[in-house]
């Protein structure tokens, strides 16, 4: 008798943005755990052709189902991380609940939608997650009626086995610094080619993976001279091959923008890229100053210890040992996990 | 063929004459750039254009950030040079704009700082200290040291136009939610200091030979002229030796009016 417990992804996995490869890593950490029935379910039906993520659930003992063959009646659990067309395509919150399963929904943004929040009054969500406390705090405030309905906070997790650097081709005598994000003008300061190009590193290379044509234009009062900026479209590159080439990761975003659980800046620790970035929003949570990074409160600061890495090789390779070692052990433990799934799982069918 | 840059004003009233004594005082130096005027009354020596009935002349002066998106963003320059109308060429500046510029799209000289031990004042235009860095931070200034500027000059890039001007509104609105609405001057500092991650570029120290504000008025009811002169720090009152090419001769407005009359 199959004991396993059922989980549906309601969400699908790519190497593109922050919630699909969040579901990516956890698919990977839970099927080596074997204790679930893995089921994952895309929005479209067009995504059932993506040859390399087909095989990825194929290899993860995950089964496709689409929106046509869900079973009428089953016992489990519905997880979505960030896909909010399930709200705004209300029929398709329905059917999940229509099916008898708890669903259980991570916002992963700084906002919410008029939508989501008509779903989760209604009573159509089950648990309502976070990635961390401060993501509750910002939530919580934005809108109240969050703090009506269960919720957790279960932080990303990371497959650390995924998360190898890759060699250089050649050796260069350049300092490469640079960044990733989706291609949205919030995740750039509004001094953004300054910000980087003031940076008083003589050998410094900049590139930037996530640079749309919006953005350009938004930034055409600059002139970027390729001997020294290489700007690429999202997804230009695998983010692990992007990350790779980088000596530093410094990153800046628009100050409307309020940044959480950046999964860039962990993957870039995984790899073993130290980081600089804003001492604002849950950086300092992420980031332990000194040791995998640096966070900083001004510009004097900011380039202060940008110099100091690249002029300090010694302690730019202890810093990139740390990085990778202490998000190893924050991030990346499935145990962890699934004890935070469990504990989510026993709130949800009332166990003390 | 698009042009380095271009000098621009606004004036009516009294100020045309001011204005014109402002042209007069260019073209007597020998500078070769174009110099474009909005005014009431015909001013020579310049590409004179009448006001626009359409842009509000408001008392906070944010109509500045509307000529230079309805009629300055129209024309085919790299930079725009504003310039009050009560200033003054003592000699030619040799601009070298690029390096003044050094890579950012909008320049005001930054005075004097309203956050160190040196400050005296406590407030610029009524935003006490402390709320103004508050203000600053929390729109994305992240440099350290915070300073007043003087909205009479400053310089913004062609592509640079209309976000410039989003940005000065957006503080400005920052601001008068917070209960203080103060003119456009305040915007003009926010938008150098967020624009510099090296603010030092905006300095005033650094171009004493181009700009400064006489403001105590070493000028006083007489036209400005080529010499060294002690320039007064307006939130610390320290004294800075300059000798500038461009007066913002503020308190010359009738010797600037006479000269063209």
């Amino acid at each position: 008798m199959n004991m396993k417990k059922n989980i549906f992804f309601f969400q699908w996995p790519s190497n593109l943005g922050g919630a699909d490869t969040r579901l990516k890593d956890l698919i990977t950490g839970l099927n080596k755990l074997n204790k679930y029935n893995l089921y994952c379910i895309p929005l479209d039906e067009f995504r059932l052709k993506e040859k390399e993520n087909v095989n990825f659930l194929k290899e993860n003992n995950v089964n496709i189902l689409y929106w046509d063959n869900l079973p009428k009646q089953v016992d489990g659990y519905a997880i979505s991380f960030c896909n909010f067309r399930l709200f705004s395509e209300k029929w398709r919150i329905l059917k999940i609940k229509e099916m008898g399963l708890k669903f259980i929904w991570s916002n992963d943004m700084m906002w919410t939608t008029p939508e989501e929040m008509q779903c989760l009054n209604e009573g159509l969500i089950d648990m309502y997650l976070f990635t961390s406390d401060f993501h509750k705090q910002i939530l919580e405030n934005k809108s109240p009626d969050i703090k009506k309905n269960k919720s957790y906070i279960l932080p990303n997790y990371f497959n650390f086995d995924a998360y190898k650097k890759i060699p250089k081709k050649k050796s260069t005598d350049k300092f490469i610094i640079g960044k990733v994000s989706r291609s949205d003008e919030m995740k750039f300061s509004e001094n953004f080619p300054l910000f980087y190009e003031k940076i008083p590193v003589k050998n410094s290379f900049f590139s930037i993976m996530g640079v749309n044509d919006n953005i350009k234009n938004k930034y055409s009062w600059f002139d970027f001279n390729k001997d020294k900026w290489e700007l690429l479209n999202e997804n230009a590159k695998s983010s692990i091959a992007f990350l790779s080439q980088l000596d530093l990761y410094v990153f800046n975003a628009n100050h409307k923008y309020i940044e959480n659980q950046s999964r860039a800046i962990i993957e870039a620790q995984l790899i073993g890229v130290p980081t600089v970035v804003p001492n604002y929003g849950n950086f300092s949570n992420m980031i332990w100053h000194g040791r995998t990074g640096y966070t900083f409160d001004n510009m004097n600061e900011c380039y202060y210890y940008i110099n100091l890495l690249s002029k300090n090789k010694t302690l730019l390779k202890e810093m990139s040992e740390n990085t990778r070692e202490f998000s190893k052990k924050i991030w990346c433990d499935i145990n962890n996990q699934n004890f935070h799934l469990e504990n989510i799982f026993n709130m949800l069918d009332n166990v003390e | 063929m698009k042009k380095k840059f271009c000098y621009w004003s606004i004036s009516w009233g009294d100020y045309d004459h001011i204005c014109q004594s402002l042209v007069d005082s260019a073209i007597g130096v020998g500078i070769e750039e174009d110099f474009i005027v909005f005014s009431e009354k015909p001013i020579k020596n310049c590409i004179n254009h009448r006001l626009d009935d359409s842009i509000e002349l408001d008392r906070l002066q944010f109509f500045k950030f509307e000529y230079l998106k309805k009629q300055l963003s129209k024309l085919d320059y790299e930079y725009f040079i504003f310039i009050d109308a009560d200033h003054f060429f003592v000699r030619h500046p040799h601009m070298d704009i690029d390096k003044i510029m050094n890579g950012s799209p909008w320049h005001s000289f930054l005075e004097s700082p309203v956050n160190s031990h040196r400050t005296k004042r406590q407030d610029w235009w009524g935003i006490p200290n402390n709320t103004l860095c508050s203000a600053m931070y929390q729109n994305g200034v992240q440099s350290a040291e915070i300073r007043n500027t003087n909205g009479g000059f400053w310089i913004c890039h062609r592509n640079f136009i209309n976000r410039a001007s989003e940005l000065a509104y957006e503080f400005h609105n920052h601001l008068k939610a917070r209960g203080y609405t103060v003119p456009e001057e305040v915007s003009i500092g926010y938008l150098s200091h967020l624009m510099s991650p090296d603010v030092t570029d905006r300095y005033l120290e650094k171009y004493v030979n181009y700009w400064a504000s006489d403001w105590v008025g070493t000028f006083r009811d007489k036209l400005p002229y080529d010499h060294q002169w002690d320039y007064t720090s307006y939130m610390t009152y320290e004294k800075l030796t300059v000798q500038p090419a461009i007066v913002h001769a503020m308190r010359s407005k009738t010797a600037l009016i006479n000269k063209s009359k």
